[in-house]
């Protein structure tokens, strides 16, 4: 159907030429998937605007030849683009849910792509369209009169890709598109996408750097790194696939059981509603305790009220009701009581590239928190500290010690928040969603760091994910929160035996099968508990991941 | 602004310094530079450009090429002093009502756009009459009309910087609100400080010279504003004098106040924080 051959896309910068991608060349075939993987910077989102001819538009300039129903183009000349983007070849983009214009409704931004490529249609046939769209992404067409903000995040990724749908496109392209969304709403929304290639006969070009998506939906498959595709069966592909989180059993490491240091019980949270005075719930009686060296995982979609937890934890927010306790004594709302458990708790939180003061040296960052609990005892005293953590979470002391956070990757600044929160010598160490915006490798090994150091150090771990399968590899004890109120507990094995909430199963399924979790919601009507319905997870469990968790 | 918008802006800025710099030496030496006092009367009236008197003399024979050296001395002075009073005053209220918020906010706020809506001459013109003509009666003037600006844009970005990650971050592990306040907001909204200064001694330059020429600031201290208030009630543009006695003083608040700006364009790129970025997103 689509035959891109000799790709090369190339950016200006400084006065040089990058080469964003190489000499690339695949086939779709009609009514398939094909997977465009690779790390952040690999070149993919370039290919997707190359296909639309949009590279120019962002700077930069494509070479090589596309054959589209028995035409051949090249990238470089005037193509008839007009006619194939939207109409052809359509795209998600990255980041799609903030791609409407907030001063206009849904139906506004979706009858406007027709009003430029299919002019023939009278307002009301657009606006009939456009409802028809919507019902198709499975969206109430009601909300062609709501305005962007008016939906929540799933819901405008159904809309963009309502979007991209609407002029009937043959190939449509996922730049990233559910990147940032939790497993379920993930997992609904690529159901209907599967659907809906499957009804219109569409062809899908999946950009990813989830290898869960492409194992699970696509037939076959491009690895990009540094702009080249690499050969299948390469050192780079296996290395890959070996680093894919898959739902797998934490080792047995040394029975750690024993007094929590840090209890919370039955805390309440509850916000008042914007433009309404009704309340809502955001913690409803959670209780988590967490005991040295060992990992609790506290699992949930978004807003399921995994971050308020954790807000109350640190005494960000005053919990309505509940009760924390820390080294067997009840912290009351006394500052120096708080403080004093605040110098105890780390605390790593999900966007590297937010989390970092930008205008710090990696030293001074990583020292903070010595002088904010004036524990400083000097700066080459500090300084060696710092060395000596920063080798401890893998980065070398002398190459990165004098950076500033934006000279550093993701996974680095990950390390970095890591190094700082373990700076105090604390006994608590909380991580909200420490891996949720790295690349597959990086997430791997910065969870044998979390593992590592829990060990090491006798830390009590909280780790806060949405990711059930990084929760699986590392986490001794998990807690799934939904809705605000905790419906299950347990290790991951016990979670797996007794998994009674219809919810826990849906969990379980999106995050390990996503085809078996299209089956289950198939069988289950919406609302209902589910019951009778088994939950299947895949028996093959990553060995290789396994082992290298338990070479730790 | 990109690093390359930057670049392009350096030599504007030198350009911008190198005018500075002038001025600045024409004020510190003027003794020296100034050929006569331009209290005293030096010449015969009206005098054309000549050996004696490069730039003519004014109504009463005082030497204009003096009055002029010595001008920069209070439109320089009074344009730096003013510009740290008015910024220092709005920054600080900016980054108390941006840090603090709820109702110190509201209420330094509401100030604020009170400032903004009051017409800006008339308002000068009331004040200058009601305080007096003395330097630091102008420096006040020009400080009371024009901090509200700066105040709204610190508070903006200061509730910027506060809704950061590592901001919440440190709080979290125990940062109490002075710390936070000193050692990250108050760095992260320095540079748009600095930038506002250099905007604000742009305006006070023009603001002064607007006064002055409407003769509202001292007749005894020795402006740009007051040379041209006198050439304008002397009919200088009636007759060939406005080319020695309206233009040399015109031209030199233009450049005084582009000097300022052409800085300040260029911090502006520090105070942009995209500043740093100039990587492609693959």
């Amino acid at each position: 159907m689509l035959n891109v051959e000799g790709l090369s896309c190339y950016y200006p910068v400084a006065d040089k030429e990058v080469t964003a991608v190489c000499n690339l060349s695949f086939d779709l075939g009609k009514n398939s998937m094909l997977g465009l993987i690779g790390e952040s910077g690999s070149g993919k989102t370039t290919v997707a605007w190359a296909l639309l001819g949009m590279l120019g538009d962002l700077g930069g300039h494509a070479h090589g030849q596309f054959t589209w129903k028995g035409t051949v183009y090249d990238f470089h000349s005037p193509a008839p683009w007009r006619h194939l983007r939207w109409r052809e070849i359509a795209i998600v983009p990255q980041t799609a849910m903030n791609s409407f214009n907030p001063v206009y409704t849904i139906g506004h931004s979706l009858t406007e792509v027709l009003k430029w490529h299919v002019s023939a249609l009278g307002a009301n046939e657009r606006s009939a369209r456009a409802k028809e769209i919507l019902a198709r992404v499975e969206l109430d067409p009601q909300l062609f009169y709501s305005y962007p903000h008016q939906l929540s995040g799933g819901m405008r990724q159904r809309a963009a890709l309502a979007k991209a749908l609407i002029c009937n496109p043959k190939i449509l392209i996922l730049d990233e598109a559910t990147t940032g969304l939790d497993v379920i709403t993930e997992g609904n929304i690529l159901k209907t996408v599967a659907g809906l290639k499957k009804e219109l006969g569409m062809s899908l070009i999946i950009i990813t750097h989830d290898l869960r998506l492409v194992e699970n939906l696509c037939d076959d498959y491009v690895v990009l790194k540094d702009g080249f595709a690499q050969q299948p069966g390469s050192p780079y592909i296996k290395k890959l696939f070996s680093a894919m989180l898959q739902i797998g059993k934490k080792p047995k490491v040394a029975d750690v059981r024993g007094v929590p240091i840090l209890v919370a019980k039955n805390m309440s949270k509850s916000f008042r509603k914007p433009g309404t005075r009704k309340k809502f719930l955001a913690i409803d009686c959670v209780s988590v305790s967490l005991t040295p060296g060992s990992i609790t995982g506290l699992v949930g979609a978004s807003g399921s009220g995994k971050s308020t937890l954790v807000n109350t934890l640190f005494h960000m927010l005053r919990p309505d009701g509940g009760s924390i306790s820390f080294q067997g004594k009840t912290i009351s709302s006394d500052p120096s009581a708080i403080k004093g458990m605040q110098r105890q708790m780390g605390l790593v939180r999900q966007d590297p590239f937010d989390s970092l003061p930008p205008h710090e040296k990696v030293s001074a960052v990583v020292a903070e928190p010595l002088q904010i609990h004036s524990l400083s005892e000097g700066r080459q005293k500090d300084l060696k500290k710092v060395s000596q953590l920063l080798a401890e979470v893998g980065l070398e002391p002398e190459v990165y010690i004098d950076r500033f956070p934006h000279q550093l990757s993701g996974g680095q600044r990950q390390r970095v928040a890591i190094a700082r929160a373990l700076v105090t010598n604390p006994s608590v160490l909380v991580l909200d969603e420490p891996t949720s915006m790295l690349d597959a490798t990086i997430k791997l090994e910065i969870l044998q760091l979390i593992a590592q150091q829990a060990i090491e150090k006798r830390l009590a771990v909280l780790l806060v994910t949405h990711d059930l399968a990084a929760a699986s590899l590392v986490c001794d004890h998990i807690l799934v929160l939904h809705h605000g109120k905790s419906v299950a507990s347990g290790s991951f094995e016990m979670l797996l035996q007794n998994s009674s909430s219809s919810y826990l199963r849906q969990l379980l399924l999106a995050a390990t099968d996503l085809k078996g979790y299209w089956r289950h919601l198939d069988e289950v009507a919406p609302g209902c508990s589910g019951e009778g319905v088994g939950v299947m997870i895949p028996p093959a469990v990553s060995l290789s991941v396994a082992e290298r968790i338990s070479n730790l | 602004m990109t690093c390359e918008n930057k670049k392009k802006q350096l030599p504007l800025a030198l350009a911008g310094a190198v005018i500075l710099s002038i001025f600045l030496i024409m004020a510190i030496f003027a003794p020296v530079l100034a050929p006569y006092d331009p209290h005293q009367r030096v010449g015969l009236p009206f005098s054309s450009p000549s050996g004696g008197h490069l730039l003519g003399t004014n109504d009463i024979g005082q030497d204009i090429f003096s009055e002029l050296i010595y001008g920069s001395r209070l439109s320089l002075g009074l344009a730096v002093l003013t510009a740290l009073v008015s910024t220092g005053f709005g920054a600080l209220l900016g980054l108390v009502a941006g840090f603090l918020g709820k109702r110190v906010e509201s209420v330094i706020m509401r100030c604020t756009d009170f400032m903004l809506v009051l017409p800006f001459l008339p308002l000068a013109i009331l004040l200058a009459a009601m305080l007096g003509q003395g330097f630091f009666q102008l420096v006040l003037v020009i400080s009371v009309i024009s901090w509200a600006g700066t105040a709204r844009i610190v508070r903006a970005q200061v509730l910027k910087v506060k809704a950061k990650g590592y901001i919440f971050n440190l709080q979290a592990i125990g940062a109490g609100p002075w710390y936070l306040l000193r050692k990250h907001i108050f760095r992260e909204v320095l540079p748009l400080i600095t930038y506002h200064t250099m905007l604000s001694a742009s305006n006070a330059v023009l603001i002064e010279a607007s006064l002055s020429f409407l003769g509202l600031g001292n007749p005894l201290l020795k402006s740009w504003g007051s040379i041209l208030y006198y050439a304008q009630i002397r009919n200088a543009m009636l007759t060939d004098s406005w080319l020695w006695w309206v233009i040399p003083p015109g031209l030199s608040i233009a450049f005084l106040s582009a000097g300022f700006l052409l800085i300040g364009f260029y911090l502006e790129a520090y105070a942009n924080p995209r500043v740093e970025r100039g990587q492609i997103d693959a």
